[in-house]
């Protein structure tokens, strides 16, 4: 009582309940700035998905995010006082760091607009994308490449700002699921639209005329426009996604160019580059023009056989026409790769079909004449000819090579691209082969391994909507839409399909166990349920007879390696408070320096509660209520009813703050509990039993730790161990609507990570529901709610002490998204029992098959 | 002699055992009784029955002074506790009358040796709870370290309802004022009480690992009084299985003073190291611990069958 009156001395000592007050009104400012860093790493976040970090709006959100850190770590030191000084030391490492590779990142997204092919060197690569530098490296070592040249990425980008492609992108793709085509279709068609209603800005333009006039061509000279984007072809095939646009004249150069951007954006290429896990901003398009060669026969040629990878022979693939797309049939060679270059094997098919130039530009398909179509499009000295280049290149380049290729009229041949091939050598070879008589036998290896799984039969893959986990997939043809399902089937069987087409370099990136010439699998395979493949001995069985692997095959997929920007800005290492390196020196990004400040803080409350009531200090009370949580009373000032500043214990209707009274009366709500249960999980009961043997130790604070509420009188935190978890409020309340704010955190539980992480998506979706803007890392969830007039405020708040009650022990339940939407449902439905019978989901009919629990 | 040992080295080994398995309690929290109770008669050849009853004993020893120098025994719910109490009373009595059944059941022949019934079926429930425990918490720390994947409408919607049963409503139906619950069965305390008991009586574990999680997740207790009363219920829980067994005359007392010499000083070192080396990582060496006692304890009964004799 003493402390509280204001001491006489000329230096005013400062009372205990000022010393508290504006240690709260710092967590105060913690908060506030916490959420707004969070804010401002997730849009950062999603900048850097779409946008190269040389960008100035990457910069500017850094600045202003390190600013916020910066007043962040200010407000940690008020609150410890002074105890994580050091943490200024390490946000100013870090912001050094970030300072230096800003400088760099803007340095290097200089360059030309575009390029001629014959000046590209090696370096030029992230400029003008994989195939540009890798055609530009065979012509510069004399070897048969059309001249022409590339419009770099940063003409790319100058597009992409100019059809404001970025705040499209940021709208459309979160609304995409790659397994839902419907929507992924609707956000493709609207950005195709936006890329090819937006003008080529006069500069692309120009360099584009610049370009064509520095190569002296004559004026019916036409191009073939293709993409070249960046990590197309290295780790990354992107076979057949995109577009290119071939025989155009000169004055069609534009307009060809924003048609192959437009590719970018189509549907399944969308879904290869999201199921490829490659970001927006890693593969920016630049685009290559080639002279055209007035080519009679083209093709496609594999150093190696992908097959059988040890033999020693080379696959070619040749029909008649300017362009060989890989969708039509074509002759077949398996040619020597020793000297000579015997054919060694030889399958000429009937090529009913060419494309051919139209003297206006453009391509067109057209019957072959029928004398020629039965012959073969190559000879066999051609063949090896081509061997030989092909060889050559291999060795240029140091790995297997898939080529594309043509002859023209003279009879040159020409290279049109070169890529590695990819290939698996180990599992060329079938283990034993099962006792049983085969469905089918034959056809061309694609990718070797064994599957098995149920047997899905269609025309081709346009026609599949949905694709069971781990299906044998039967098709008559294929295309390159097969990339929507290829991660996720066992198998694939195709009666015709190109074995050097860009299906079979999807197939083979995707190490899908794959035959192609199958002949009639699709009849034979009618009617059949289940399937096992061995791809490699060329059999099919009936039955379920090997263990899948598509498990396997999916884990292998590489994630790739965030930006080293991201590594020091947004990502986030420091996970486990309980763990030794929760220390600030461990600190590696800034995302790491907010979540360590808010952390640390968080502690330091909890805390400053246990100095308060421990002392017996006048501050700190015992809340006497009808609600089983062991809570103290801390007064701020101006809390408390007069006449409850006196007692040892108060009851809650004796606190007058405002936010505090709010939160009680969802806290206190007659359909909410906070203690009891109707019902239990056995295998989420389980999970908290498997965790409770060795997890006990782990934990920042002691399970069943005093709890805390602080108040003022327009101010409350609610600090809280409770049960396995950890759950905090922090409001203010009052008419001035641009104070009012709330922040909630939530974290932890007594089951497993799975779980755990669930319940925090369940408090993120009911959060959302009630316009909190929510961040969600794992199990920690944080959520703010600021200035909304003071009955919204207040009806939050009564919402928040209901949600608390609702979500204790709910990880129990969290098996998987179904029963978290239940969930969600029935808490937003005012069902906060969770009973059944208040809304029954469908298959839940039989009551009286539900298990009563006896043995405990 | 002790086990045949002099009483000096008896104690040395005792205490030596204490040390590492207290050691590792005190790294990984709990689960010192599932190792210490088969290592014990695996190492020293202690029967069962003893090494049971003598690990309560030493338990009771344990928790008390640890209860006391906390000076945590507030908040208990002692409506709970006695019920749950009277619950584990009849569990202790049920785990040590089939202990007591096991070791006059006499011994089998297997091979050329005659195994004691009580040794085998011993054997194959420790070997079956380690197995358990071990595959558990290696599934747990793998979904720790796994992520969840996010934002797929395509997990198998299983029929959750299966998942979720309700808790017990056979009368008679109690309130319990002090943690706040209107209303539940009798039953469900007393069962509770009931599986640790026996878990206690016949395994020598404290329970602690289900207790703690049964009163938070199955009864729904509020966490203070979940800490004040799963601390109550360890101490009686140990001290009364101590009873029973030592009027069954299965307590020796060298066991008992060389454990908790042991296990005193192992768990101190073990709780002080636990927060450098947390993590998913420490659980899995839990997890292999666990197999490396099954093996042992598959090992041992092997090797007896193998060499023959008594």
């Amino acid at each position: 009582v003493l402390g509280r009156r204001p001491a006489p001395s000329a230096q005013p000592a400062e009372s205990p309940t000022g010393r508290l007050a504006r240690r709260f009104a710092a967590l105060k400012d913690l908060l506030g700035t916490n959420a707004s860093a969070l804010e401002v790493i997730t849009e950062l976040e999603n900048d850097l998905l779409l946008v190269p970090v040389g960008d100035p709006r990457v910069r500017e959100r850094v600045e202003l995010l390190l600013e916020r850190t910066a007043a962040l770590v200010d407000a940690l030191d008020r609150l410890a006082e002074g105890r994580y000084h050091e943490l200024r030391t390490v946000l100013g490492a870090i912001r050094n760091e970030v300072a230096s590779q800003l400088d760099n990142a803007q340095r290097n997204a200089q360059g030309a607009l575009s390029y001629p092919i014959s000046e590209v060197g090696g370096d030029l690569a992230p400029l003008v994308g994989g195939k540009a530098a890798q055609l530009a490296l065979l012509r510069t070592s004399g070897l048969p490449v059309p001249d022409g040249f590339v419009l770099s990425t940063r003409a790319y980008h100058q597009f992409a700002r100019e059809a404001d492609l970025y705040g499209s992108l940021r709208a459309e793709l979160p609304q995409v699921n790659i397994d839902d085509l419907s929507s992924l279709e609707r956000a493709s068609q609207r950005l195709r639209a936006q890329v090819l209603t937006t003008p080529v800005p006069p500069p692309i333009e120009l360099a584009i005329r610049a370009e064509v006039r520095r190569l002296m061509c004559r004026a019916d000279t036409t191009f073939a426009v293709r993409s070249s984007a960046v990590g197309e072809d290295s780790t990354l095939t992107f076979a057949g996604q995109f577009d290119s646009r071939i025989h155009i004249p000169r004055d069609g150069l534009a307009e060809a160019c924003r048609a192959v951007w437009a590719s970018r954006f189509s549907a399944r290429a969308i879904a290869y580059r999201v199921s490829s896990g490659v970001a927006e901003a890693d593969c920016p398009m630049a685009v290559l023009f080639l002279h055209m060669v007035q080519a009679r026969r083209s093709g496609v040629l594999y150093t190696r056989d992908p097959a059988d990878a040890r033999s020693d022979t080379l696959l070619v693939t040749a029909s008649w026409g300017v362009s060989f797309t890989g969708a039509s049939t074509g002759d077949h060679f398996r040619v020597s790769r020793t000297r000579r270059h015997d054919v060694l094997d030889r399958h000429v098919r009937n090529k009913s079909v060419r494309s051919m130039p139209l003297p206006g530009g453009g391509v067109q398909e057209e019957t072959v004449p029928a004398d020629l179509a039965d012959q073969p499009s190559v000879a066999d000295g051609e063949l090896a000819a081509l061997a030989a280049l092909a060889l050559q290149i291999e060795r240029l380049c140091g790995a297997p090579q898939d080529l594309e290729w043509a002859i023209d009229d003279a009879g040159s041949i020409w290279i049109l691209q070169a890529r590695p091939l990819r290939l698996d050598t180990d599992r060329a070879r079938s283990p034993r082969a099962p006792k049983v008589t085969p469905l089918l036998t034959g056809g061309v290896t694609i990718y070797p391994g064994r599957a098995s799984g149920p047997v899905l039969i269609a025309e081709s893959a346009r026609a599949l909507e949905r694709v069971p986990e781990g299906a044998i997939v039967v098709l008559r043809h294929t295309c390159p839409e097969c990339v929507k399902f290829l991660p996720h089937i066992g198998g694939l069987i195709v009666d015709f399909g190109n074995p050097t087409g860009h299906s079979a370099a999807l197939v083979r990136e995707y190490r899908v166990p794959a035959l192609f010439e199958a002949g009639e699998a699709t009849r034979v395979l009618a009617g059949v349920e289940s399937a096992s493949l061995d791809a490699a001995a060329k059999r099919l069985y009936p039955g379920l007879l090997f263990v899948a692997d598509a498990q396997a095959r999916a884990h292998k997929r590489a994630v790739r390696p965030p930006h080293a920007l991201a590594e020091r800005v947004t990502s986030l290492k420091l996970l486990d408070p309980s763990a030794w390196s929760f220390r600030s020196s461990s600190c590696r990004s800034v995302h790491d320096v907010v979540r360590f400040a808010h952390e640390k803080a968080i502690q330091t409350v909890f805390s400053l509660g246990d100095e308060e009531s421990e002392g017996r200090r006048a501050s700190s009370r015992v809340l006497e209520c009808d609600v089983p949580i062991d809570l103290h009373v801390l007064d701020l000032g101006g809390g408390l009813a007069p006449e409850a500043e006196t007692a040892p214990r108060v009851r809650p209707e004796a606190i007058r703050s405002l936010p505090f009274r709010a939160l009680w009366r969802g806290i206190s709500h007659p359909e909410v509990s906070w203690a009891g249960r109707e019902y239990v999980s056995l295998s989420g009961f389980t999970s908290v039993v498997a965790r409770a043997i060795t997890d006990r130790a782990n934990e920042s604070r002691e399970l069943g730790a005093r709890s805390y509420v602080a108040v003022g009188e327009n101010y409350v935190n609610f600090n809280s161990r409770l049960a396995y978890h950890y759950a905090m409020v922090d409001a203010c309340v009052e008419d001035v609507q641009s104070s009012n704010f709330i922040n909630f955190r939530f974290k932890g539980g007594g089951a497993d990570a799975v779980r755990k992480n669930l319940r925090a998506r369940f408090l993120q979706e009911c959060l959302q529901h009630f316009g909190f803007s929510v961040d969600v890392r794992d199990d920690l969830v944080n959520a703010w709610l600021r200035r909304y007039p003071r009955e919204v405020t207040e009806d939050r708040l009564d919402m928040l002490g209901r949600l608390m009650a609702c979500s204790r022990q709910l990880d129990m339940f969290m098996a998987d998204e179904a029963s978290m939407r239940w969930y969600v449902a029935a808490f937003l439905g005012g069902n906060y029992r969770f009973r059944v019978e208040a809304e029954v989901p469908p298959g839940a009919a039989a009551g009286d098959g539900k298990k009563r629990r006896r043995d405990l | 002699l002790i086990f045949g040992m002099t009483i000096v080295n008896a104690l040395a080994g005792f205490a030596t055992l204490g040390l590492v398995v207290g050691f590792m309690a005190g790294l990984f929290g709990v689960g010192g009784g599932f190792l210490l109770t088969p290592l014990l008669n695996i190492l020293f050849g202690v029967p069962y029955n003893i090494a049971v009853g003598s690990d309560l004993a030493q338990m009771a020893g344990m928790s008390t002074s640890a209860t006391i120098r906390h000076g945590r025994i507030g908040n208990i719910d002692y409506k709970l506790g006695l019920l749950m109490c009277a619950g584990t009373a009849a569990g202790v009595e049920v785990g040590a009358s089939i202990l007591e059944v096991l070791k006059k059941a006499g011994a089998v022949t297997l091979g050329h040796a005659r195994i004691p019934v009580m040794n085998l079926v011993m054997s194959a429930i420790y070997a079956a709870l380690l197995l358990w425990i071990g595959t558990v918490v290696l599934r747990e720390s793998r979904k720790a370290l796994a992520k969840v994947r996010a934002g797929g409408a395509d997990t198998i919607e299983k029929n959750w309802l299966v998942e979720r049963l309700s808790v017990l409503r056979l009368p008679p139906m109690i309130s319990l004022p002090r943690s706040g619950i209107a209303s539940i069965s009798l039953w469900v305390i007393l069962g509770v009480g009931f599986t640790t008991g026996v878990l206690a009586g016949l395994l020598g574990v404290g329970g602690g690992f289900i207790r703690m999680p049964a009163l938070i997740y199955i009864i729904g207790c509020p966490t203070a009084v979940a800490v004040g009363t799963d601390l109550f219920e360890i101490m009686f829980s140990s001290a009364y299985g101590a009873f029973t067994h030592a009027t069954r005359a299965n307590v020796n007392l060298v066991v008992v003073l060389g454990l908790l010499i042991g296990s005193t000083v192992g768990s101190q070192i073990g709780a002080s190291l636990t927060r450098r080396l947390g993590g998913p990582r420490l659980r899995n060496v839990f997890a292999y611990i666990a197999y490396v006692a099954v093996i042992m304890v598959a090992a041992k009964l092997v090797i007896k069958i193998a060499k023959g004799g008594g």
